[in-house]
This record gives C-alpha cells, structure tokens and sequence, in this order.
C-alpha cells in the first residue's frame, strides 16, 4: 500500500456521497447517555471515584463516523460532527482496509439502496462525535498522568489510552511529519492515532490491531535509528564511485540505543539464589579445572594396602634372604609323576614339540617349570626339540631356557622355531599344513636356518609328546581345542598357578595327560625325575610358600574385620 | 665404531642392576602413580613393541610374504599374492575414504578366525567335556556325581526366567529353581576362589623369584 499523501483539512462541503448516504440511511443515533455503574469498568470507576468532577475539553472526533449499533457500546456511540477531523487519506475501495470496510458495510443496511461506492475525496470532513456527558467529567489527562508518571503534552494526547488497551504503546513516539509512511497496510490507522488531539475520534481498533501497532511502533522506532545512526555514504567503487546517498544506507539495528530504563524491576536475589549461583558459578570453575583421572583412596584404603604389602614383602624377602626351610618336603603334586611318565616314553630318537606360550612377565613362575622340562628331555640322546610360540616373545623365551639348560649330548637337535601368527588360525596352519608351495613353519628356526623336516605339518610329522606352557587359560583351551582331532599324541601342560583352575578340566577329561602347575610343579617334577635344580630354586619355593602363609592371614583377617564392619549396622537397626 | 665387549660378569651385574632399579621402579607404584613407575611402563612397553615389530618383519613378512613373492614360482607366487592383496586392502583402512575396501580383508579374518574357533570349541572343549561330564575318568562314583551337579546347577545359575516380581520389585524365581540356584553359585564361589587362589601364588612366584634374583645380584656385587 501507498503510503499516505498529505492532504489538506477537508472541508465541510467535501463530505463524500456515500458518507452521507449512510448517515441518511442509518437509524438517528440515541442520545447517549451516562454509562450505568455496571458498565464502566472497574479501573475506570476507580478512576471516576478518584478524579476531581471537571469537563474534560477533549472531544473525541470518530474518523470512521459508522459502526453497527450491536457493536457500539453505549458510551461510545456518538453521534458525529462536522468538525474538521484528521486528514481522511486517499484511498480507493481496495486501500480501505478491512476492519473500516466491515464499518461501511454494517452502516448500509440496505446494499441494494446504497449509492455505488465513489472515490473518496480527498479533502472529506470527518464527523466528531459528541462527547458524552460521563466522559466529560472526567480529568483524564490527570488522571493518566498519574499513572503513567508522565505530564502529557496536550490535554487529550492521552485520550487514546482511555481505553486502557495500549497504555504503553504510544509513549515516546513523536508525532509523524506528514507524508511519512510506514511500511505495511496501517498508514491510516496510524495517521488517526498521530492526529491532533482535538481531531481524534474514538478509536474503532480491536486488540488485534492494536496488537499490529504495537509491532509496528519497533518498527518505526528501527526506522528513526537508521536515520539517527547510519549516515549516508559515500561510494568508493563501481559506477556510482565518489556519488553520496544513491544508495540507501544498510539497516543496521543497534540494540544498544533502546532505552528501556524504568521498565523492569530491580533485580531481588533472595538468599536460596544466591546460593544457587555461587554453587553453579564453582561448579563451572571446577570443571574447568584439570583433575586426575584416579581418585585418591581414603586412608584406611591406602593403609591397608601399604601394610599389606609390606607385611608380604617383609615375609618373603626374610625367607629369600635367611633361607628358611618352610615347607618340610619338596613335590606335593601327584600329577607331576605323571608327566615325567609321559616325557619318560618317549623315544630317545623321538620329536617332542615345547610350545613356549607365555610372557616374561610370568618367567618367575614358568621358567622352573621349563627348566626341568627341559632338562629331562636333555636326557635323551638323538632327540629333536621343536620350540615354537604364538606370543612374540616366545622365541627369546625359548632361547633363554636353551641357554639355560644343559645338554651332554650335543648330537640332539633343539630348534626354536620361532613365532608362529595368527593365534587359533596359526595353530590350525600348523596342524593341518600349509598350501603346496608355501614354507611350512617347521621348515626352518627364527634365525632362517632350515631344520631339515621335511614334514608340512604337525600331522604329517607325528610329534612324540607335546609340551605345553602356559599362563593363560586361553592359550591352553585354544591348542587343546586344535589338538583334539590327534588325541594320540600326549600333551603334557605345564601352567601358572592362576590359570590352573581353568586348565584342569581338560586334565579332568583326559584331553591333558599330564598337568602340572607353578613353583610347587617345577620342584615335584625335579624330585620326581631327580633333576638339578638351579641355585636357589628352592629357596623361592619356600619364600612362596611362606607369602602364601601370610596372604592366609592377611585374608583371614580381613575378612573378619569387613564380617564385623556388616554386623554392626544390623545390631544398631534391631 | 666399536661397541665394547663386556664380560659375562660385567653383563651379569649390568643386567641385575638393571632389573633391581626397575623391580623398585615398578613397585614404586603402591605409593600412587610417579614418574619414576611410569618411566619404567614407559621402558617396558617401547621395548616390547620394539621387539614384537621385529619378530613380525624378519619371522612373518619376510620368509611367508617377500620369499613368496621373490621366489621365482609361480604357483608360490599366485599363492603369496592372495594374502599380500589382503594386506594391501586391510591397509586401506588407515584412510576413511578407502577404508571400506579394508572390510573385505576383515570380513575374511572374522570369517576364518570364527570358523576355526568355532570347529574347535566344538570338538574340543563341547563334546570333551560334555562327555567327562557323566564319564568322568576314573570311574569314582562320587566325583562324577559332583561334576553333575556341579555342571548343571552352574549353568542354571546363568539363566533369568521370573515367574515375576515381588513387592519389593526384585525378580522372583519359582522355590525350586531358587534352591538350585543357590548351589549353583556355591559352586561358582568355590571356583572363584580357587582362581583368585591361584592367581595369588602366581604372583608371590613371581615375587619371589624377582626377590630372589636381587639377592643373587647383591650377593655379587658385594
């Protein structure tokens, strides 16, 4: 929609036809008359006890003189005048907008006698409406101002706000210079709302469009901020070079000349708020904060464990260090004749495989075990030693326990075969074959000297015994799993202690012929087979032995101090 | 340039110095994490992952993938250039636009390794002890009882079908389900124990042999 032209002050003769024709049409208006107790509402009767009894000289002029008589109340309806009102805009029958088209509508009761809509005339008068009597005792412009806290700077520049809809909504705003439009189709509505006071007439404007104001008051306000704050410029390329104002400058809003002093309420932080940001305020500087990953342990926690841990340490190393006999005889294990049983079958010129599958970090416990394994298969003459492990570390194991191991019959063959990948698959490879072509495993050791077996496989080869040592119950369950289709071939599994009890219902089932575990293992096995033992081998029997007294006690104890920690409470509850 | 030659001695008391600084080193951890713990980890880990990458170049790529190819065969060769393809795609995977080739030599690992595990549970874990169940070896009435129980109220104790809840909303089993249940994890605490039994001698083994290979150093040296 255009924006509304200047126009001057209509005169009385330039009333529009269709204006007049209405008039005559419509029904005489009563006489209004004071609005009853029951229908002022109640701030405005507050307002009426309140204020002194004096004419207000405001007259409210209705720029739309129309409306049905159902929709009109009683102290709104007035009758219209002929003095000169705010200037009517120019505006066809599509440019009324649709609130004044339904009033036009609602004032011809009869469309077929109605005059055919003429164009409105510029210069059209625009009934004033009387002023009711019970309005004009009021002193609304004191009355608002002392509401509002604002001197008004005309009497009836708060007559607007009688309807207590828009309290707020056109202070601060300037009047509009004529010809200044606003964007959108409320020209007319706010050229009646920025008329002069004596020209204003009852404003016939729903929330809904006042609502629409409301929007529209920013967006003049953004206006004025554009003109204030944004100067034109001068343009620095192109084919408007060194040319100032052709192009409108950007809209650039700057939240900061808003001025909403006096609107909001003091800040009230009551105490339970405060507290509540001071805790989110360290809760946000802790979490910036850098902080270990391991909480530290409560004292006892760390007590006990500092005194547990000397408690084994001083035991041990007091066994280690003076050579204390603790356990009375050496070889307790039953199973440890029958692996030297089995090792002891096999044939001086026989294959025995030692499959070395465990890491450096368990040799304390498994190198004995390897050891005299080892040193009783040194026994037979002509024998061929196969080492091989699934670990990385394997072959350096193996090399050790070689080097180690004494071998008066320097004719046996002891090959270290190295690391052989791919876990279960690599086992499987090992058993079955390799394809055609490919080298076998058991072709040459880990430094690339061929053995000379000829064999492609495991099968094919058709080892003696198997020896197998190991600190995992995995590696034990997955060779026995790849070995059971070849139950001929004994398997004698030589294991740590803490993989013992997942091992042995292989043992149970017979899938194992033979096992032994740890330190006690390694000492039975050598007195069983009345084999050297390295120096001090004994001593570390009898220092596990007595830590193994200790963490008894140390357990015993424990247990009964946390049994009585779980009564208390109990008793405390009956 | 010349390394110089130690005697075995000098190597001997080199090496056991060594371990008895990082036998402290390590051991230092029951006072908390300290640099000295961790330069030890630190050690013990590089040197590991050093060797391990060494053992795979010059006892796994070289002699079953170079010699392959390098051999002149050319049944070894076509043989060798399946698993070198495999490498090659599984190597893709470094790159995210190439990495979904690498899924066709993981697919092949997966489907291999779980083949072969899964025929060896099968036949050797499954039907070996399934059998020593009721025909435990050595004919002892008593313990092939026990083994029953033992194995049939363990894996009872693994399921939890309710018949509802109570009013305290904990999960209520039928009495009789419940009492077998309840032997079931009796046996489940006794091998438990057993293990953590175990894995205690292993470590006091292992203890006392790093003890007892200090005082063999510090026998030496003094």
């Amino acid at each position: 929609m255009e924006p509304a032209p200047a126009v001057n002050p209509p005169a009385d003769e330039a009333l529009p036809e269709w204006l007049l024709a209405a008039e005559a049409a419509a029904e005489p208006l009563p006489t209004p008359e004071a609005p009853t107790e029951r229908d002022i509402p109640d701030w405005l009767s507050a307002a009426v006890d309140a204020a002194p009894a004096s004419p207000s000289p405001a007259v409210l002029p209705p720029s739309i003189p129309v409306q049905a008589q159902d929709d009109i109340p009683d102290w709104l309806d007035m009758p219209p005048t002929r003095q000169p009102a705010i200037p009517a805009p120019q505006a066809g029958p599509d440019d009324i907008p649709d609130w004044l088209q339904g009033a036009e509508q609602l004032s011809t009761p009869e469309p077929a006698t109605a005059p055919p809509p003429a164009p409105m005339p510029v210069d059209a008068p625009a009934p004033t409406p009387a002023e009711p009597d019970w309005l004009s005792e009021l002193d609304l412009d004191e009355m608002l101002s002392a509401e509002t806290g604002t001197t008004p700077s005309t009497p009836a520049a708060s007559s607007a706000d009688l309807f207590g809809l828009t309290p707020d909504l056109f202070s601060g705003l300037e009047q509009p210079t004529p010809g200044e439009g606003l964007k959108g189709g409320s020209d007319e509505l706010l050229s009646e709302l920025f008329s002069e006071p004596g020209e204003r007439g009852p404003l016939p404007l729903s929330r809904d469009d006042l609502k629409t104001l409301d929007g529209l008051r920013f967006e003049r306000i953004l206006d004025g901020q554009e003109e204030a704050q944004v100067a034109p410029r001068e343009e620095k390329v192109g084919a408007l070079k060194n040319v100032t104002g052709v192009i409108r400058p950007e809209l650039i809003f700057e939240g900061g000349s808003l001025r909403a002093a006096g609107v909001g309420e003091p800040v009230v932080v009551t105490d339970t708020q405060r507290e509540r940001i001071v805790a989110l305020d360290a809760l946000l500087n802790a979490g910036a904060e850098t902080r270990s990953a391991v909480s530290r342990s409560p004292w006892p926690v760390r007590v006990a464990r500092w005194g547990t841990a000397a408690l084994m340490t001083a035991v041990v190393a007091f066994v280690i260090f003076s050579d204390t006999p603790v356990l009375p005889q050496a070889g307790l294990q039953p199973a440890a004749g029958q692996a030297h049983a089995v090792l002891e079958s096999v044939p001086d010129d026989g294959i025995v495989l030692v499959i070395f599958d465990y890491d450096p970090a368990a040799g304390g416990e498994l190198d004995p075990l390897a050891d005299v394994l080892c040193a009783h298969l040194a026994k037979k003459p002509n024998l061929t030693l196969l080492a091989i492990s699934t670990r990385a570390a394997g072959p350096a194991l193996a090399s050790r326990t070689f080097a180690r191991v004494d071998r008066p019959d320097s004719d046996s063959a002891w090959w270290n075969l190295g690391y052989l990948p791919g876990s279960s698959v690599g086992v499987r490879s090992l058993v079955i074959g390799m394809p055609g072509g490919l080298p076998s495993p058991l072709a040459r050791d880990y430094s690339g000297a061929e053995t000379g077996i000829e064999a492609g496989s495991l099968r094919a080869l058709g080892p003696d015994a198997i020896v197998l040592l190991v600190d995992s119950a995995q590696e034990a369950r997955m060779w026995v799993e790849q070995l059971a289709p070849y139950p001929d071939v004994p398997l004698v599994a030589a294991a740590s202690a803490g993989a013992a009890a997942f091992i042995a219902p292989y043992y149970e089932s017979g899938q194992i012929d033979a096992l032994i575990t740890g330190l006690p293992g390694a000492a039975a096995y050598q007195a069983v087979g009345e084999l050297s033992a390295p120096a001090g081998e004994r001593r570390a029997e009898n220092a596990q032995a007595a830590g193994a007294l200790a963490a008894l006690l140390v357990i015993a104890l424990g247990s009964l101090f946390y049994g009585l920690e779980r009564l208390r409470p109990r008793r405390g509850g009956l | 340039m010349t390394l110089p030659t130690l005697t075995p001695l000098q190597a001997d008391l080199l090496g056991g110095g060594l371990g008895f600084i990082f036998t402290i080193a390590l051991l230092s951890y029951l006072v908390g994490d300290n640099p000295l713990y961790r330069a030890a980890l630190h050690i013990f880990i590089g040197v590991a992952a050093g060797y391990a990458a060494l053992v795979v170049i010059y006892q796994v790529i070289a002699p079953r993938l170079v010699s392959p190819l390098l051999s002149g065969n050319l049944m070894v060769v076509a043989l060798a250039v399946v698993p070198f393809v495999l490498f090659i795609l599984l190597a893709l995977r470094l790159s995210p636009g190439t990495a979904l080739l690498g899924s066709i030599s993981a697919a092949y690992l997966v489907g291999v390794g779980a083949a072969v595990a899964m025929g060896g549970a099968l036949t050797g874990t499954i039907t070996g002890q399934v059998q020593a169940t009721w025909l435990a070896p050595g004919g002892n009435l008593l313990n092939n009882v026990i083994i029953l129980i033992g194995t049939v109220t363990t894996l009872l104790y693994f399921q939890f079908w309710v018949r509802g809840r109570t009013v305290t909303g904990e999960d209520e089993r039928p009495a009789l389900l419940q009492g077998i249940v309840n032997v079931g994890q009796v046996f489940l605490v006794v091998t438990l124990g057993a293990v953590y039994g175990g894995m205690i001698l292993s470590g006091l083994a292992v203890f006392s042999q790093r003890l007892l290979a200090i005082a063999n150093w510090l026998a030496r040296v003094f």
